[in-house]
C-alpha cells in the first residue's frame, strides 16, 4: 500500500551506497522473512542507513538510528527503499 | 491478595532482546547463585537462580534472548510457553537504552500478554555516551503505569531500585498492571472485536488466555494458539474470513499490520521520551567495524583471535592439567594405598576398586577444570565484548558453503584441543539446529589426546615421516566433518528452513571482569555436576571388566587382563574389526578402554603387549614432602601457565615464515622431557600390526566414538538421544573408513 504513492524512484538496498538514508517501501518476500524482518525492526516506513557495504558481502545497515543490523545480500536484494531527503534523521527535540 | 501472602515459590522471569545485557542483570541479581537446567519437556536450556529478597527466597528465571513472542524460534517459543504456562510473578523485561525503539517492541507483546511487567532500561551508560536520554517517567505513563528502572548491569547500578520495584508489584502496589492491549485501527480493531467475541464465548479457551490478546494472536495467524482453537471449528473459519477481507482491503497480511501498528505506536512513544543530544553520526562502534568486520581485514584478525582461544584452552590450560593429574596419581593414589593398608585391606578387592577405578575416574573430571575455565573465560571475553557476533559476520559466507553459521567456527577450532569445551562452545550459536549440528561434527577434529596415538604409531612405522601421518589423520577427520556436516544440513535437516541471514550487531563494550569470572565459574561447576556422574560410571564399568575373571585362575580383582571379562569382550569384538587389519583382541581392548579418555589407548596397549602392569608399589614418602610437592607443583603449574600466557605472543609471531623468536622458559623445562621411552613397544607394535593396519588403526581412533567426557558433555547439552546418534554414527563412520583404508591399501598392494 505505500510502495503506490511514493514519488521518488526506487532501488533495492543492495544497490544503496554507503552512508546513504533510505526508507523501506517494500518487502518482496513471503510471510516468514516479513515476519522476522519486522521482530528485527524493519518494516515498512522504516528508515535506513548503509554503514559498511562492500562488493557483493554483507551489508551492516543502521535501523531506527540506533540498531545495527547485518544483512546478506541476498535479502539487501528483496528489500526495496527510496533515498530518504526528509528530516526525520535529525534529532527530535 | 498480595503474592507474598500465598505459599508458592516468588518466581521472576527475565526476558528481552538478546545484546540487551539481560545476563549481566542476571549475574548481578543471583552472583553465583544460578544453574543450567532444562526446563522440562523443553530442549532450551534456561538459566535459574536464587536471590533472597527482605527474607523471601525468589527464583529468577533467565528466559532466552528473543526478539519477539511470535511462535517461530525454539527461544521464542520457550519464552512464550514459560509466561503462559509458568506464570512468572513479574517478569523484568530488560531493554537496551541506547536502543530503545527495537527493544520496546518486545516490551509491548510481553505487555499485550497481560503480564507483570518491570522495563529495566539497562545499558544506561552507553545510551548516555550516545547522547540518548529518556525520560523514564514519560515512558511509565505512556506504558499504563510501568515501574521503569535505570539500570547499568554489569556496574551494578539500579539493582537496589530494581529490588524495590520488584517488592512493589509483589505487594500489588502501584507496579501491577495487568494487560495493556494494542490499541488497533479502524479496520483491525473492528475484525479484532469480532474475534474477541467469539472467543469469549468459548469458556474453554477464554480460561486458557485472556481474550482480546488471544483474538490478536489469531490475527496474527500465530500458529501455536491456531492450533488451540483446532476444536472449535467456526472460530478458524471466522479467522480465516477476516485474514482474507483484511488483505483485500489493505493489500497486507494482518500480521504485518499488526506489527506496523506496534512500531507506529513505539514510534509515538520514542518521540515523546527519547532526546537526542547530537545528530547521529557514525559511532564509536561503527569506526571499529570498518576494520573488524571488513571484508578483507577482518578475516585474519578473526582467525588470529581464533588462535589466542586455542591457545589458551590446549596450552595454558596444560601446566594446571598436568598438576591434577599428578597430585591425583602421585599423593593421593599413595595416602589411599597407606589408608587401605591401615585398615588391613591392602590388595583386596575394594582398594582395586577405589584405587583403580573410583579416583582414577574422578581425575579424568578433574583435569577437565582448567580446560573449561579457560575456554569460558575465553568466550565470554568474545561474548561480552560483542566480537562474536562480528566473527560471525566475518565468517558467514564460508560457513554457509558447509551448511553451517558463521559462529560455528570457534566451537570446530576449539575441538582440535580438546571435545569437551568445543561441546560447550556449542552454547555461542543462536538456534537450537545450528548448535546440534556443530556439536556433532566438533568430534572429529582431532583433539590433543588423540595426538600421543598418531604419533607413537608414526613413529614406529614411518620414523622419520611419522608427521605426515599424523597430518593425514588431522586432514581425514576435517574432511569427515566436511561430508558429515554436508549429510546432516541437506538430507537429515534438509526441511529446515534455511534462516535468511539477518543479525543485530551489538554496540563494541569493554568486556566486565565479574561477568567473566561468575560465567567461569558457573558454566565449569555445571559440567562437573552433570558430567561427571556418566565419566565415574564408565571408569567403573572398565575397572570392573578388568577386575572380572572368566578363565584361567585368576580371581576378583586379581587377574590377567587377557583372563578377565575384559579380555572375553574384546577377543569377541575382534572379529568385527578384522576387515580392517587389526582384529586382535589387544587392539579391541585399546579401542575399549580408549573410551575413558583417548590417550588411554597407548597406556593400554604397553599393557597388554608388553606385559608391564604398573608398579603399585607406594613410593614412601613421608605425608609433609607430599604436601609440599602438591604446593610446589601448584605454584610451578601457575608459573608455566603465566609463562604459557606470554608465550602465545611468541608463538604467534613464529607462524610468520622465516621468524623465531625465542619463547620464555623460566623453569628451564625440557619440551621433550615427558617423552618415555617407547623403543619396546614400537617393537612390539611392529610385530602386531602391518603398517597398512597402523593406518586403519589410526582412522579408527580418530573417527570412533569420543571419550565418555566428551560423551557425557553431548548428553548433558543435547539429551541422550542425541548423544546415542553421535555415539552410534561415528563408530560406524569410523569402523567402515577403517576398512576401505586397509581394504582399498590391500588392493593397491600397500
Amino acid at each position: 500500500m505505500t510502495a503506490i504513492a511514493e514519488p521518488h524512484p526506487t532501488l533495492m538496498l543492495s544497490m544503496a551506497a554507503p552512508n546513504q538514508r533510505v526508507r523501506l517501501v517494500e518487502i518482496r518476500g513471503g510471510r516468514r522473512l516479513r515476519k522476522r524482518l519486522a521482530d528485527l525492526g524493519l518494516t515498512l516506513g522504516t528508515s535506513l542507513r548503509v554503514i559498511q557495504a562492500y562488493g557483493s558481502g554483507p551489508m551492516i545497515i543502521a535501523v531506527r538510528q540506533d540498531t545495527r543490523m547485518a544483512l546478506g545480500r541476498g535479502i539487501a536484494h528483496k528489500l526495496i527503499v527510496t533515498p530518504d531527503d526528509t528530516e526525520t534523521l535529525l534529532p527530535r527535540s | 491478595m498480595t503474592v507474598l501472602m500465598t505459599t508458592q515459590k516468588i518466581r521472576i522471569a527475565l526476558a528481552g532482546n538478546p545484546n540487551a545485557g539481560k545476563s549481566t542483570v542476571f549475574n548481578a541479581l543471583t552472583g553465583a547463585h544460578q544453574h543450567t537446567g532444562n526446563w522440562p519437556g523443553k530442549t532450551v536450556a534456561l538459566q535459574t537462580g536464587s536471590l533472597s529478597l527482605n527474607g523471601h527466597h525468589i527464583e529468577l528465571i533467565d528466559l532466552p534472548g528473543t526478539y519477539s513472542l511470535s511462535a517461530f524460534s525454539a527461544e521464542e517459543i520457550v519464552t512464550r510457553d514459560f509466561i503462559l504456562d509458568e506464570c512468572p510473578d513479574v517478569i523484568v523485561a530488560v531493554a537496551d537504552a541506547s536502543n530503545l525503539e527495537r527493544n520496546l517492541y518486545l516490551v509491548l507483546q510481553l505487555l499485550e500478554m497481560g503480564s507483570p511487567v518491570i522495563l529495566a532500561l539497562n545499558m544506561w551508560d552507553i545510551a548516555e555516551s550516545r547522547g540518548i536520554t529518556v525520560d523514564q517517567q514519560r515512558l511509565s505513563a505512556l506504558l499504563g503505569g510501568v515501574p521503569v528502572i535505570r539500570m547499568i548491569g554489569n556496574r551494578q547500578v539500579g539493582l537496589s531500585d530494581l529490588k524495590r520495584a520488584v517488592e512493589d508489584v509483589l505487594h500489588g502496589g502501584t507496579g501491577a498492571v495487568r494487560s495493556l492491549g494494542l490499541p488497533l485501527d479502524d479496520m483491525l480493531a473492528k475484525e479484532h472485536a469480532a474475534l474477541v467475541e467469539l472467543v469469549q464465548n468459548e469458556p474453554a479457551l477464554y480460561a486458557m488466555f485472556d481474550a482480546p490478546w488471544m483474538a490478536l494472536k489469531l490475527l496474527e495467524l500465530d500458529e501455536d494458539i491456531l492450533s488451540r482453537v483446532e476444536p472449535y471449528p467456526h472460530i478458524t473459519a471466522a479467522v480465516e474470513a477476516a485474514c482474507e477481507r483484511i488483505s483485500q482491503q489493505t493489500g497486507e497480511d494482518p500480521d504485518t499490520l499488526i506489527a506496523d501498528r506496534r512500531y507506529q505506536i513505539i514510534g509515538e512513544i520514542a518521540e515523546q521520551v527519547i532526546t537526542r543530544g547530537k545528530q547521529d553520526a557514525g559511532t564509536r562502534s561503527d569506526r571499529i567495524d570498518a576494520v573488524l568486520a571488513h571484508p578483507v581485514w577482518g578475516v585474519p584478525i578473526f582467525l588470529l583471535l581464533m588462535w589466542f582461544v586455542f591457545q589458551l584452552t590446549a596450552n595454558a590450560s596444560a601446566p594446571l592439567v598436568d598438576w591434577i593429574d599428578a597430585v591425583i596419581g602421585g599423593p593421593i593414589v599413595n595416602w589411599t594405598h597407606a589408608a587401605f593398608k591401615a585398615l588391613g585391606l591392602e590388595g583386596t578387592w575394594l582398594a582395586s576398586a577405589v584405587i583403580d577405578g573410583a579416583i582414577a575416574g574422578v581425575g579424568g573430571v578433574l583435569v577437565f577444570i582448567p580446560v573449561l575455565l579457560s575456554l569460558f573465560m575465553a568466550i565470554s571475553i568474545l561474548e561480552d565484548s560483542g566480537y562474536m557476533a562480528r566473527a560471525a559476520f566475518v565468517m558467514d559466507r564460508f560457513m554457509q558453503k558447509l551448511g553451517l553459521h558463521g559462529k560455528s567456527f570457534l566451537p570446530l577450532l576449539v575441538g582440535f584441543g580438546c571435545t569437551v569445551p568445543a561441546v560447550y562452545a556449542t552454547r555461542t550459536l543462536e538456534h537450537e539446529d545450528d548448535r546440534k549440528i556443530t556439536a556433532f561434527l566438533t568430534t572429529f577434529m582431532s583433539c590433543g589426546a588423540r595426538l600421543p596415538i598418531y604419533v607413537i604409531f608414526g613413529t614406529a612405522f614411518f620414523g622419520s615421516a611419522s608427521g605426515t601421518l599424523v597430518f593425514a589423520m588431522y586432514l581425514a577427520g576435517i574432511a569427515v566433518a566436511v561430508l558429515t556436516s554436508l549429510l546432516l544440513t541437506r538430507v537429515v535437516y534438509r526441511n529446515k528452513p534455511v534462516p535468511p541471514f539477518v543479525m543485530e550487531l551489538p554496540p563494541y563494550r569493554m568486556p566486565n571482569r565479574h561477568t567473566i569470572a561468575v560465567e567461569m565459574w558457573t558454566q565449569t561447576r555445571d559440567f562437573l555436576r552433570r558430567a561427571a556422574t556418566l565419566i565415574l560410571v564408565a571408569s567403573l564399568v572398565i575397572w570392573l571388566l578388568l577386575a572380572l575373571p572368566v578363565r584361567g585362575k585368576g580371581e576378583f580383582a586379581n587377574v590377567t587382563p587377557e583372563d578377565s571379562l575384559f579380555g572375553s569382550v574384546s577377543a569377541a569384538m575382534a572379529p568385527v574389526l578384522a576387515p580392517a587389519g587389526f582384529g586382535t583382541w589387544q587392539a579391541a581392548g585399546a579401542l575399549i578402554t580408549g573410551l575413558s579418555a583417548k590417550e588411554v589407548v597407548i597406556s593400554t596397549m604397553s599393557q597388554l603387549y608388553l606385559d608391564t602392569s604398573e608398579d603399585e608399589a607406594a613410593t614412601s614418602t613421608s605425608f609433609a614432602d607430599d604436601v609440599k610437592g602438591i604446593v610446589s607443583g601448584l605454584g610451578e603449574a601457575l608459573v608455566l601457565t603465566g609463562q604459557e600466557f606470554v608465550n602465545i605472543v611468541p608463538r604467534t609471531v613464529n607462524l610468520l615464515p622465516g621468524v623465531n623468536v625465542p619463547e620464555l622458559n623460566i623453569l628451564g623445562a625440557d619440551a621433550d622431557e615427558a617423552e618415555e621411552d617407547t623403543s619396546q613397544l614400537n617393537s612390539a607394535l611392529r610385530s602386531a600390526f602391518t603398517p597398512l593396519a597402523a593406518v586403519a588403526f589410526n582412522v579408527f581412533v580418530l573417527l570412533y566414538v569420543p571419550c565418555v567426557a566428551a560423551v557425557s558433555a553431548m548428553r548433558h547439552e543435547y539429551g541422550t538421544r542425541w548423544m546415542l546418534t553421535q555415539a552410534a554414527y561415528t563408530l560406524a563412520v569410523a569402523w567402515l573408513a577403517a576398512v576401505i583404508v586397509y581394504q582399498v591399501g590391500r588392493l593397491l598392494g600397500a
